[in-house]
């Protein structure tokens, strides 16, 4: 063998042999299907939490904001289940709990149906009759089992509003995703929107709307954005993270500052103070924060999604020289 | 035993032929492709450096993708292959999102490239690969039919078809746990390298570079 | 379920035939398979990426499914045919009326022409998908013009073919990659380009650390495998190889670096040259003379073995020189020059500094690949080939196309050829390989093929150009006879003519030459010249114009759109045919075997075709010349076999029509009786199961050194004394019929061929066409595309899918820091416009690219073809004009047009 080419002396350096790509493989329905979870789960987090869910209306001798949860969530799964290669196998999907977080989500998402739904249930009013009422428990958890059910239904509705973000930030190859940020963000919208679901309910049922009610968004709103100011600075220039930030800074620029940010953290954060100063208003306010908060949350999951890449592939190669 | 494959990145050409024999042999739809060549050029003119990188499933010792699938369908057998049940796969692509080498693919409806089936496409699709992810099986039907007397990587029939296919001979694939298989000596002699090493998720793809 | 595997070979490339195996279930085939049963195989029986589509060819829903007529008179690009079904009976009627009309009126028309004119293009595949047609051809009897190009010259490595078969029986010039370790390679694409086998001799030489420098102005596949790459200015490639020999003798001591004993033995570098530049001959014996530094004389050349040649120096000898026309120069003591001194001599000016300034290759790479390139050679080294001790020269020079054709091909053929010589390199293990041949005959047998010819070289059938004997009036259209005597006059020749003249001339011949009529009838097939020529606007003004076109069609395309009856072609896996493998073959497929493959039919055909052979057999019935169809078959015309030979007889009785298989069975039983000097038979049957039939084949027989020193030849290099005197006589005559607009071409018979600024004759180009030259400051490239060449696989989407990992398809490729500048970004449309026309594309910006330089690779553009006609992709044919200012000697041209681009 003869000399070998100089050009090929030079070291081996690692080089980004694919570069980062985005990802197709979850979109829309998976934006509205993490953004009614959050929801479903959320306004029967906050209105028990609360104790207000007897103000928000009943309904065939249900709390209105427990059906309201129940049947968001059931859209949500029907959102997901839709978005399924093989729905009819949707069964299948709690297999697994032991490792992923869309079993222990799905597993969540029906404990939390059938406590909740058995909590109610004894006020089931058909025609004046209630057929259930002999159930020891009541709508109210006033009775042990009732307080048991309720426990489990809070617990498993925690879930609900949390394996969204955490499908996203355990396991999954995005890097933009691998952060307790994205989960916390999820988390803390989920609660404004449903904060602003319940201050919506309560003014239509003509109920109060209580300060702390408007406190509570306010603080979500501002939690939020700090848990989004800082997934924003930190990590920026990971290999990933770095195309995501960039295509957010870019193609979604308007949408999520001025849209997910401004209008839809800022600004419902804003009017939870002023409703707390100007309580006359706040029917109006909670009609304002349901639009915005909503709309901002479901904008905040679906420009996750869309900025998500795959980080670049990278390998140890020498680079010839002219 | 691993199986695992060796890529000698110095042979190989580009030139996609292993891409349309896995394409043919697994009786893919159009778009699927489980694995291909990257056509990889990095640097500035004229210090451009162009090289062609067979991409496909790694076979992670550690696969993410194994632990988020929901129903169990994507998992690992004890040879290192990774693979999807198909009839257990529901179609949620949490796996394609947790994969870093973007190595799973997902088959929606039946797509024929005239439109309608032809007779080769007719008689060799595979209906339960609809609606569920897909990927490299490291050709596992073939793998899996060697006798006692054949190795899968020396006897071609049973040797996935990248392999067999390759006329540059850039790829190897072998039994990673054995010494004296062809991949372990290959492995000994050129110290290839991995993709993404710094995840930590073992693939069992190697890489021979310059 | 029923699984069978059926082998078969796919000839969708001349570096085949690739051995397969198709498999069938339940009668359907499903998918291609390598045949590992072909141990023989140089590459483990793998075949390419195209063989892949095979199974989509055949099953195509957009295939021409039945014979169709025309029922539109009119042709044009706007108006629809107006296919109607008729049946192969009324098809092979029809044709056979108008080829009956033919025979019976003449074969030629008032202008010297035939009226009968066949086009099978694609780069030398067509032979191996005709069947039994070329016998058809053969016993037709009269004149059939097959010089109407479908892209010859301009798509094939024209200038290789023709001076590289006649220096050394190289119609193509390979590497001895398994002894090779340094290649030198100017634009060859060989990764891509050089069959499954040279792509698995290359890997394995980059496996053992061999080198291979690309000089090539786009990085191609081949220089991203390369060791380096030296983005080269197009055009310049002459400029760095004389660079190139001029190091070699001024920086070198050449008396060490050279292989002077090849030299002085196996060349004509000792042939003392006299003044007016022929050789100086013994007056007597007329043999040229050379300098025996023992006796301090001059003696003819073959005087005896013991002399010491005189490579350097100047001699005061007696003689004559040989001019055009037997001109005779008598000589007593005039001082001559060996040839050798002769080419030191010119090559002084050709400097590392001086090429530099031309190629943007700088003087130091210069220097060092050529030092690198001695160092590699060895000189002295020897190598046992089966016994045999045979120098070893482990270097190659490859040249690409575009750059050895079209104008400077001719330059660069010699200066890699010439560079070669001086090692000793050529036709010896490790060095530069003919592995075909086309204009020689037997074409089966390279060695056969050396003959002696006239001053201690080989024999070549040149056509003549003496006062008696030149073709004055041509035969062709394309006028081999007459304009190109490297071309011969055999059976290939037609197709290696200026292909392009037809297209040019027809209805506007230049003075004095008779308009190139239509033909009556063009049978065209597995050609698509209004996409594969230049100019296709040029080519389908003319096509429009042909009275009636014939054509062997696998989908509608945008030649077939204009003809009047269309013929549903039997593809790949539908029709018989016995093929030559093995031994020596085009490229880099030579082997240590040799025999025949079998293509045949692996399931019913799903639409109404018929084998080739069929409707060659069919046509000559209904002609009433089977017995010479038949007998043309005995003779072994389109069987590459005789059905007599040597101790057998599987003759056709002539008195009958045969069908395919029966005819394929002889050749099968005959192939294998001529191969095993009878003592194993097969049949077809056989050949269905087991495909390949092979013997051993000596690798002596790779190397054509053995066979020259035993004929006591010599390779006629460096000097080119016989091409100074051919052309000479040519340019007598050509003037004699006061035809002037051939003289640039005259100007490329040189002994010793000067640098030209060959950049400037496409420069110039504008202004021929009424425009500024500047405007137009890029250079459009075309390179080959390996998914897509020949098979018709731009009208199969499974290439397509499989192709777009491959940059530069779909869209064109310019260099991205350049791109900014224009404001294009990655992905852009633009318009890519040369002085004849426009072609929209999408912008691929690479690194990979020189600045100057814009590349579209394969050939697009369709608007007829199904599939393909989706695809947006510019096509340089459309941007090349045919013209005469860019047509060699040969008659060939350079792929390569200037442009500008801008944001569409």
């Amino acid at each position: 063998m003869g000399p070998r080419n100089t050009g090929l002396q030079t070291p081996r350096v690692n080089v980004a042999l694919m570069p980062a790509e985005l990802q197709h493989e979850w979109d829309l329905y998976h934006a509205t299907w993490f953004t009614l979870m959050g929801i479903g789960g959320g306004i029967f987090l906050i209105a028990r939490l609360l104790r207000i869910e007897r103000q928000l209306g009943v309904v065939l001798g249900l709390p209105l904001v427990d059906v309201m949860s129940f049947a968001v969530i059931s859209v949500g799964g029907l959102v997901l289940v839709w978005s399924l290669g093989r729905p009819l196998r949707m069964l299948r999907a709690v297999l697994k709990p032991g490792t992923s977080w869309i079993s222990r989500g799905a597993i969540a998402d029906f404990i939390f149906v059938v406590a909740g739904g058995l909590l109610v249930l004894p006020g089931l009013t058909i025609g004046g009759a209630k057929p259930v009422a002999w159930l020891p428990w009541d709508p109210w958890a006033t009775t042990p089992v009732g307080k048991a059910l309720e426990v489990i239904g809070l617990l498993s509705a925690a879930v609900v509003i949390v394996y969204a973000g955490l499908v996203l930030a355990d396991k999954a190859a995005i890097t933009f995703w691998r952060s307790w940020a994205v989960p916390a963000q999820f988390v803390l919208s989920s609660l404004a929107m449903s904060t602003a679901t319940v201050m919506v309910m309560g003014t239509l049922t003509r109920a109060p709307i209580d300060t702390i009610q408007c406190l509570l968004l306010a603080k979500f709103e501002a939690l939020l954005l700090l848990t989004i100011a800082w997934h924003l600075v930190t990590d920026r220039a990971k290999p990933g993270k770095a195309e995501s930030l960039a295509r957010l800074y870019t193609k979604y620029r308007s949408w999520f500052f001025a849209g997910v940010i401004g209008a839809g953290t800022v600004l419902p954060m804003l009017l939870a103070i002023a409703a707390v100063l100007v309580p006359s208003d706040r029917g109006a306010v909670g009609i304002a924060c349901f639009v915005l908060t909503v709309a901002g949350g479901f904008g905040l999951r679906l420009i996750t999604l869309r900025v998500g890449y795959f980080p670049p592939i990278s390998g140890a190669l020498r680079l010839k020289k002219r | 035993m691993r199986w695992g494959m060796v890529v000698d990145m110095r042979k190989c050409v580009g030139c996609q032929t292993c891409t349309v024999a896995c394409h043919e042999e697994n009786a893919l739809p159009p778009g699927i492709f489980w694995r291909h060549v990257v056509d990889v050029e990095v640097g500035e003119y004229p210090d451009v450096r162009r090289t062609f990188l067979p991409m496909g499933c790694q076979h992670c010792a550690e696969p993410p993708c194994v632990p988020v699938c929901p129903t169990g369908a994507s998992q690992q057998r004890k040879d290192g292959i990774v693979f999807v049940q198909y009839d257990m796969c529901i179609g949620c692509g949490y796996c394609a999102i947790a994969c870093p080498y973007r190595a799973r693919h997902m088959v929606q409806d039946h797509t024929w490239y005239f439109g309608e089936a032809t007779p080769s496409e007719q008689k060799a699709r595979e209906p339960e690969r609809h609606g569920v992810m897909t990927k490299c099986t490291f050709c596992k039907h073939r793998v899996d039919k060697a006798p006692p007397t054949a190795t899968p990587g020396l006897d071609p029939e049973y040797t996935p078809v990248c392999v067999t296919s390759c006329i540059a001979n850039a790829m190897h694939f072998g039994d990673l746990d054995d010494p004296a298989s062809n991949v372990s000596k290959l492995r000994e002699e050129h110290e290839p390298g991995v993709l993404l090493e710094e995840l930590g998720l073992k693939p069992s793809l190697f890489y021979i570079t310059e | 379920m029923a699984t069978r595997k059926v082998p078969t070979y796919c000839y969708q490339c001349v570096a085949g035939p690739d051995l397969l195996n198709v498999v069938v279930e339940d009668g359907v085939a499903v998918k291609v398979e390598p045949n590992f049963g072909v141990k023989e195989h140089p590459a483990g029986g793998r075949p390419c990426v195209r063989a892949y589509s095979l199974v989509q060819k055949l099953y195509n829903p957009n295939r021409v499914k039945t014979p169709m007529k025309r029922t539109n008179p009119n042709k044009g690009k706007e108006h629809d045919p107006g296919w109607a079904t008729i049946t192969w009976d009324e098809a092979l009627d029809m044709l056979a009326d108008k080829l009956r009309v033919i025979r019976e009126a003449g074969f030629v028309d008032e202008n010297g022409y035939p009226k009968l004119a066949v086009t099978f293009g694609a780069g030398g595949t067509a032979p191996a998908y005709l069947g039994g047609f070329p016998a058809f051809m053969s016993a037709w009897g009269g004149p059939l013009d097959q010089g109407i190009g479908s892209g010859q010259g301009m798509k094939c490595v024209h200038s290789e073919h023709l001076y590289g078969e006649y220096w050394h029986r190289a119609f193509t010039v390979a590497p001895d990659m398994p002894n090779n370790t340094y290649v030198l390679s100017f634009g060859n694409n060989g990764d891509v380009s050089g069959g499954v086998i040279g792509i698995w001799r290359h890997a394995e030489a980059r496996g053992r650390g061999a080198t291979w420098i690309q000089f090539e102005p786009h990085m191609s596949v081949t220089a991203a495998t390369a060791s380096e790459w030296v983005p080269i200015k197009p055009k310049t490639d002459a400029a760095v190889l004389y660079a190139i020999i001029r190091t070699t003798l001024y920086e070198h001591e050449w008396r060490r670096v050279c292989d002077v004993d090849f030299l002085s033995r196996m060349s004509n570098a000792p042939y003392l040259v006299g003044p007016n530049g022929y050789y100086v001959r013994d007056a007597a014996s007329r043999k040229p003379l050379v300098w025996d530094e023992k006796r301090a004389a001059a003696v003819p050349f073959d005087a005896d073995d013991g002399m010491t040649y005189a490579l350097d120096g100047e001699f005061t000898v007696s003689g004559v020189e040989v001019g055009p026309d037997e001109e005779v120069f008598e000589h007593h003591g005039v001082t001559a020059r060996p040839s050798f001194r002769m080419l030191r001599d010119f090559m002084a000016p050709y400097t590392p500094e001086w090429a530099a300034a031309i190629s943007d290759v700088s003087a130091e790479t210069i220097r060092r690949v050529t030092g690198e390139f001695l160092a590699h050679a060895r000189v002295g080294a020897t190598i046992d080939i089966e016994g045999v001790t045979l120098p070893l020269r482990p270097v190659a020079i490859l040249l690409g196309k575009s750059i050895n054709n079209g104008w400077g091909g001719y330059e660069c053929c010699w200066a890699r050829t010439v560079m070669a010589a001086l090692v000793g390199g050529l036709e010896v293990p490790g060095g530069i390989l003919g592995t075909t041949i086309r204009l020689n005959r037997p074409s089966s047998n390279r060695m056969e093929s050396v003959r002696p010819g006239p001053d201690g070289f080989m024999a070549q059938p040149l056509n003549p150009t003496s006062k008696d004997k030149w073709q004055a009036r041509p035969t062709s259209r394309s006028a081999h006879k007459t304009l190109v005597p490297l071309v011969s006059d055999g059976s290939w020749s037609g197709a290696l003519s200026p292909a392009q003249l037809p297209w040019l001339f027809m209805g506007d011949p230049p003075p004095k030459w008779p308009d190139p009529t239509p033909p009556e009838v063009w049978i065209v097939g597995r050609s698509n010249p209004a996409i594969s020529c230049w100019d296709t606007d040029l080519v389908i003004s003319k096509i429009k114009r042909f009275p009636f076109v014939a054509a062997f069609a696998y989908t509608q395309d945008e030649t077939n759109w204009f003809a009047d009856l269309v013929l549903p072609d039997a593809t790949d896996l539908e029709s018989y045919q016995l093929f030559r493998v093995g031994a020596t073959k085009y490229v880099e497929s030579y082997w240590d075997h040799q025999g025949v493959a079998l293509r045949q039919p692996v399931v019913d055909s799903p639409f109404d075709t018929k084998d080739m052979t069929d409707v060659g057999t069919e046509l000559a019935r209904r002609l009433g010349l089977l017995d010479r169809y038949n007998e043309a078959l005995n003779r072994g015309v389109a069987l590459g076999v005789p059905l007599r030979g040597l101790g057998y007889d599987k003759s056709l009785a002539p008195d009958r029509p045969y069908t395919s298989a029966e005819i394929w069975d002889r050749a099968c039983q005959a192939a294998t009786l001529s191969l095993s000097n009878g003592a194993e038979e097969h049949d077809l049957a056989w050949f269905s199961e087991h495909g390949t039939y092979l013997v051993p084949f000596s690798r002596l027989n790779w190397y054509l050194h053995p066979e020259m020193l035993k004929k006591g030849l010599r390779y006629e290099l460096p000097y080119q004394e016989r091409l100074k005197r051919i052309g000479g006589e040519l340019k007598n005559r050509l003037h004699e019929q006061d035809i002037r607009w051939w003289d640039a071409q005259l100007e490329e018979y040189k002994a010793l061929p000067p640098w030209k600024d060959f950049p400037k004759i496409w420069e110039d180009v504008a202004e021929r066409f009424g425009k500024k030259a500047e405007d137009y400051t890029l250079w459009l490239l075309t390179s080959r595309s390996m998914q897509y060449s020949w098979g018709s696989q731009a009208s199969l989407p499974i290439m397509a899918d499989v192709a777009r990992h491959v940059r530069g398809h779909f869209g064109v490729m310019l260099n991205n820091t350049f791109a900014k500048k224009l404001g294009i970004a990655d992905g852009d449309e633009i318009w890519v416009e040369s002085p004849i026309g426009k072609q929209k594309g999408v912008a691929i910006l690479r690194a990979g690219c020189r600045p100057d330089v814009v590349v579209a690779i394969g050939q697009f553009g369709h608007w007829a073809t199904p599939v393909a006609k989706d695809i947006e992709m510019p096509n340089l044919n459309m941007l090349e004009p045919i013209d005469l200012s860019l047509i060699d000697a040969t008659g060939s041209g350079s792929d390569l047009v200037r442009v500008k681009v801008y944001k569409a």
